[in-house]
Formats: C-alpha cells, structure tokens, sequence
C-alpha cells in the first residue's frame, strides 16, 4: 500500500518505486507553498517559464490569456523585483564536473563572511552556506574526478585561512535534483 | 566521461553569455561573440536537444517567503535506502535529495515557509519513515553563493 501511495505522490508522475528510485527532475513546477504569495498572472508566468526559460512574450500572452505588453511588464517587475530570474544552467556532465559532493565546513579566527568569500573563487563551487549545527559552513561543489576533488581538498579548501576542518560527504546517486532557486 | 559529453569552446562561450540571463535575444549574444545569430541559434539549439543545457526561471526563496532553508543529514539503513531516498523525495519542500558517502548516507535540502513548517515535515514525515535511524538538521543562516546546475537524464 505503502509503495502504491509513494508512486501516485511522485512529482511529474514519475515513478518512485523501489528499483526505480532515480528521479532526476530537471522542470518540475514549485512547492504549492510559493505561490501563496503571487497573483494568478505571475504564478502562470512562472509556471510557464519553468517549462521553457525562453518561451516568447507572443506565446505566453497567448497562453495567458493577457496582452503582450503586459506579460512583458510582468516579467519585467518580477525581475526587478528580485522575485524571478531565468538562467541558463548547464548540466554537471556537459561542464566536465560530474561528481558533486557536499563540504562540511568547522571555521575559527576569521569572520565567516570573509572565508566564505573565498571558498566562492575555487573552481566547481557551486554554493556557500552558512549553517547552524554540526559545521559552520556547507559548500556544495562539483568536481572533474576523485583526483580532481582529492586535489580540491587539498590544495584549494585546506588552504583557505580560518577553515578548521572538512568534512566530505560525496554523492553517489541524486535521487532528487531540482533547479528552482537562485541568489539575486 | 566521453569526449561528446562535455562543450567545446564556442557553446562554453555561448552557455556563459547567456548564463545571467536565459533570455537574452541570440542577436545580442551573437554580437557580443562576433559569430552569425544562426551559429548561436543552431548551437543552442543542439546542446538542449543533448540535454546539456537548459532555460529556467528560477526564485528567490525569500521573495516568495520560504524563509527556513536547512539541510538535513539522514541516517538510513542501507537496505532501506531506495525506500526511503523515494519517500523522500516526494517531499515537497524536498528539492534535493542524495545518496552519499560519509556521516550521513542521505542528504537532503529542505526549503520551508517557517521552522514549524521544517519541523512538522521532520518529525511526521520523515523520522517515521522505517529505515531512518537519525536525522541532524542545519539550518541556513546565510546564502553567500547558490548556483544551479542540472543533470542530463539518464547520464
């Protein structure tokens, strides 16, 4: 029952059943939750552009249902607004950095901004985080090959003044991965 | 990792013109790189037929008021991990989920409207699944970068 329930629940009608736990989303649509606070115009805009970044103001003013002018004022302001940006992403394979890995970070004698900042420059960093709990920071990164994050370790992370200590958890499977956030 | 898999030098250049902002007219961006509109268009165009890239309009959490961001190290059973990772990821506020190596065998990154919201998810959805021993939540003070990527289907 309990297999039944996970399948009919699975985003995109994917199926999430045992054996068939890879579920890799590339587009799937936002938790109901964010739309609390968007009018309906704004969710429909988002929603489509969650489907085709590029879709043109002419097919969604058609979709839409509102005049084209609008649309493009619409996105205009929830750019503006630091609410939505479409990006162009490149997937982990096609930027050579196909192994992705999360760096637990402890910090002292330096302000957290400041190592932060260079944790940001090292190659296949992909977000800095300060947390609450176990470490101070989490740094998602994604590197060539063992070697690659070996050296990163290393050379790179080990050598930035006031990390502590690492500790590294690498992925073997993204079961679930969705590009829906961004820093504005 | 085949050679096929990765951008030559031209869609690497392409992708990152057009990085802060998907909507960019390839128009600008083809003056930008000195190339024709059509060898932008076409490139573009292969490389998301490939699955290598993608346009997405993405948020700003605290925009649309997902104010608790955290991540959640789970501990699971390793017999139980397809179970469980499949539970997990039917969580909504779930948009991450890995199976890892290291302390925890189970990663994920929750997004949430409020800390209730996290911990009813915590402890009604995922501390009862069977299979999850512990979990150990930290919870997002600061974003300094977040970049997005993706991954090809079935790569």
């Amino acid at each position: 029952v309990a297999t039944e329930k996970r399948k009919e629940s699975g985003p995109k009608g994917q199926d999430l059943r045992p054996g068939n736990a890879r579920l890799i989303t590339t587009s799937p649509q936002p938790p109901p939750a964010v739309f609390q606070h968007l009018d309906s115009i704004d969710v429909q805009i988002i929603q489509l552009l969650r489907e085709d970044g590029r879709m043109t103001v002419r097919a969604l003013s058609q979709k839409i249902g509102i005049a084209e002018p609008t649309v493009g004022n619409r996105i205009k302001a929830l750019h503006d607004g630091r609410v939505m940006k479409v990006k162009t992403l490149i997937s982990l394979e096609a930027s050579g950095r196909p192994l992705a890995a999360i760096i637990g970070i402890r910090t002292s004698g330096r302000a957290i901004d400041k190592i932060a900042a260079d944790l940001s420059e090292i190659d296949g960093v992909v977000s800095v985080m300060s947390v609450l709990g176990r470490f101070d920071l989490c740094v998602g990164f994604s590197a060539v090959n063992l070697e690659d994050l070996r050296n990163a370790l290393e050379k790179e992370f080990g050598r930035v003044r006031g990390v502590n200590s690492l500790e590294c958890q690498l992925a073997l499977e993204e079961v679930k991965l969705t590009p829906l956030w961004a820093t504005f | 990792l085949s050679h096929d898999d990765t951008l030559d030098t031209l869609d690497m250049e392409i992708a990152q013109a057009l990085e802060q902002d998907g909507r960019e007219s390839f128009r600008e961006v083809a003056r930008q790189l000195g190339i024709a509109e059509g060898t932008v268009r076409a490139r573009v165009r292969k490389m998301q037929d490939a699955g290598k890239l993608c346009f997405q309009a993405l948020l700003n959490p605290r925009a649309v008021g997902l104010n608790c961001i955290a991540y959640v190290g789970i501990a699971v059973k390793d017999e139980m991990l397809t179970d469980v990772t499949g539970a997990l990821a039917s969580i909504d506020a779930f948009v991450y989920v890995t199976v890892n190596l290291g302390r925890f065998n189970v990663v994920c990154m929750a997004f949430c409207p409020s800390r209730e919201e996290l911990g009813e998810i915590l402890t009604q959805k995922v501390m009862v699944l069977p299979g999850v021993i512990r979990t150990e939540t930290m919870e997002v003070l600061q974003i300094f970068r977040m970049d997005n990527h993706f991954r090809q289907r079935g790569a």
